[in-house]
């Protein structure tokens, strides 16, 4: 992504102290944040792919050994977070190349977004592991507890980065951007599962 | 870049450490030494179990025989024989057959029947309400074709393809699949013939048609009772495997506190443990819960949203999904295969007569204890209700109510941000660039000022059409 800055000083990390110096200087390399935030997706993902697969490898005729191979928790692991991770990746260069009108610094912010994101997803990630004790909770997780913790997460980083990334007389329109994107995807994506379900009747 | 390179390993490493530790928990395992076993009991299952296999000579496939036409299938034998058993526990004619139809997916129908024998407590004491105990009896020894598939609307596109088959068949007695749990049932029956003084509630012994593939026959039956009248539906299913468990609900329940209670008091409480959810590895998806547990993948899943159950059940230590280790190691495939016989069932699994003793005199202790009523009717006041948790459609619509209003939020933070702070692409403090090596700014700046044809800057702007209209 090009990298394109405003004449104001708001995301100067000299200026900065702490977490939001580290985090705005971009000391820790983006590649290694681009590997945790994969295994934050896979995290995140991992207990209702677990049913998944294992509804594909219980259903499918194969041997025991096929079925060893491709129906753990491993490849579980693994295929739930690659998906998910390529399409919001795709989603959020796409909204952040749309604002390059407004000559923001559109690298910090895929940064920032990464991280943020990230946390979530680890944090929701954590919170799905009740599923092992309680795994009648696996939809209300993946339906709700998710959204919500990832929503809170991007109210986070919507608010870090209209503090340091923009400045003000562009808040408003950066805010409705990004915000309307993520909760239209998430929308849309309800309304297939509400259709689905309606069609199956 | 080496350190990084170390960091990223080590994180990785540690993840897929936590990984392996969180896979690796196991299920109970069943103690068998421990279980003082009546050698006469178990000569009489083991005579039961090998009777019932011999029937049409291991051949209890089910839909061989399309509705309508003379249907003789192996399943209606072992039925016949089942019926006659139970008539001659009961003393009576009191076991009855009762057919349905089956409409498969493919459109194919099918006559299959349950076999049923009603038992009422006498005593006065007594519960008015029932306990079930039921197996399913067929099994897949003989191949069925689908019909309708191979002669609809595409029959040259079905015959490139190839016929489909709802059962292909194994030519093997399915002696865990379901032979031992039939047998259990009908010791049970004597049992419980034996002593129907003091049952303490009404009881219905069935056996299920259309098992091996579906749950038909039991959700026949489940359609022609009163389901609010039940105390509890046992079901036994896929015995002979390592380790003996039985299963209740997702979270404890007090029924299956008081099973636990009397497997401890008739010394089997180290043979067979509950499963609890926690130790559901594998699961499916399903109508009664968001995925299906393994010991809800038979007949009880048919009364698990309506009423207290109890799967008994056999598996793997640590996949259930499996018959034991052998087969979960992928080392013997005995599951729906030929292996599945007589004589594989005493080589894979010495203690198979103790299985067997073990469920017989668990469900017969259930059927003649007084607080087994008590407990079951208190836990069905107490059943948890997974309706809104297994709704996609419920969990949606709230997402998406959440979501439409989030969206509104958005707008008005918005309005209130713009309101204060008014948007504007090119504030009048920022320096304005050059596009084209022309400037926006005006002669001050040293751009170029398009209004007047004179680049001054002042006067009135030019009309660019002026020429064209004189002409």
């Amino acid at each position: 992504m090009e990298e394109t800055t405003i004449n104001s000083n708001a995301n100067n990390p000299e200026t900065k102290r702490g977490i939001t110096k580290l985090l705005l200087s971009r000391k820790v390399p983006e590649a290694l944040i681009t590997i945790l935030e994969f295994f934050a997706y896979c995290f995140a993902y991992w207990m209702p792919m677990r049913l998944t697969v294992a509804s594909v490898a219980s259903s499918i005729v194969a041997s025991e050994s096929v079925m060893a191979v491709f129906g753990n928790e491993l490849v579980a692991f693994l295929l739930a977070g690659l998906i998910p991770f390529i399409v919001t990746e795709m989603l959020a260069n796409i909204t952040l190349r749309s604002m390059f009108m407004f000559k923001l610094d559109l690298t910090t912010m895929r940064y920032l977004f990464r991280v943020f994101y990230g946390l979530g997803l680890t944090i929701s990630g954590a919170v799905s592991l009740i599923c092992f004790w309680l795994p009648f909770t696996v939809l209300l997780y993946s339906v709700v507890i998710r959204f919500v913790i990832l929503t809170a997460f991007m109210v986070l980083y919507l608010v870090f980065t209209l503090k340091h990334c923009v400045p003000p007389h562009i808040w408003g329109r950066a805010m409705f951007t990004i915000a309307r994107v993520y909760l239209l995807i998430n929308l849309i994506l309800a309304v297939i599962e509400i259709v689905g379900w309606v069609m199956q009747l | 870049m080496i350190k990084k390179i170390i960091i990223v390993s080590i994180l990785i490493l540690s993840l897929f450490s936590l990984l392996l530790l969180s896979s690796c928990s196991s299920q109970s395992k069943s103690d068998y030494s421990s279980f003082a076993s009546d050698a006469t009991r178990q000569e009489l299952l083991d005579s039961e179990l090998k009777d019932f296999l011999a029937v049409n000579g291991g051949n209890r496939t089910s839909q061989t025989k399309l509705s309508g036409k003379d249907d003789l299938d192996g399943e209606k034998e072992a039925a016949r024989y089942i019926c006659s058993k139970l008539n001659e526990y009961a003393g009576s004619e009191v076991a009855v057959i009762k057919e349905f139809v089956a409409t498969t997916s493919y459109g194919d129908e099918f006559t299959s029947q349950n076999v049923v024998l009603s038992i009422s407590a006498t005593s006065p004491s007594a519960s008015n309400k029932k306990m079930i105990f039921g197996a399913y009896y067929d099994n897949s020894y003989e191949t069925v074709e689908a019909v309708q598939s191979n002669s609809g609307l595409f029959p040259f596109y079905s015959a490139n393809r190839g016929a489909s088959y709802y059962i292909t068949g194994t030519k093997a007695e399915g002696a865990m699949e379901s032979g031992m749990s039939v047998a259990i049932l009908l010791d049970l029956a004597r049992r419980i013939c034996a002593d129907r003084d003091n049952l303490k509630a009404n009881v219905d012994i069935v056996f299920y048609g259309l098992g091996a593939l579906s749950e038909y026959g039991s959700y026949k039956y489940s359609q022609s009772i009163a389901l609010e009248d039940i105390l509890i539906a046992f079901n036994v299913s896929q015995l002979g495997g390592d380790n003996l468990y039985y299963y209740c609900d997702e979270v404890s329940t007090i029924h299956g506190d008081y099973i636990n209670k009397i497997a401890d008091e008739g010394g089997m409480g180290s043979c067979i443990s509950e499963q609890k959810a926690g130790t559901i590895k594998y699961a499916q998806t399903s109508e009664a819960l968001p995925y299906l547990p393994a010991p809800l993948n038979n007949d009880s899943a048919t009364f698990f949203d309506s009423c207290n159950i109890c799967s008994i059940t056999s598996g793997a230590e640590r996949n259930p999904f499996f018959f034991s280790s052998k087969e979960s190691d992928s080392h013997e495939n005995i599951s729906a295969t030929s292996s599945d016989s007589y004589k594989q069932l005493q080589k894979y699994n010495e203690n198979y007569l103790k299985q067997m003793d073990i469920v017989s005199s668990l469900l017969t202790k259930a059927a003649f204890d007084e607080e087994m009523v008590s407990a079951c009717e208190e836990s069905f006041l107490n059943k948890p209700s997974y309706v809104y948790l297994s709704s996609t459609l419920w969990l949606n619509i709230t997402v998406g109510v959440l979501i439409s209003a989030l969206i509104f939020l958005v707008a008005f933070l918005t309005k209130v941000i713009e309101k204060r702070h008014p948007f504007n692409p090119m504030p009048k403090n920022e320096k304005r660039e050059d596009v084209f090596g022309d400037g926006f700014g005006g002669p001050s700046d040293g751009g170029q000022d398009f209004s007047k044809g004179d680049g001054s800057g002042s006067g009135e702007p030019e009309n660019p059409f002026e020429d064209f209209f004189k002409n």
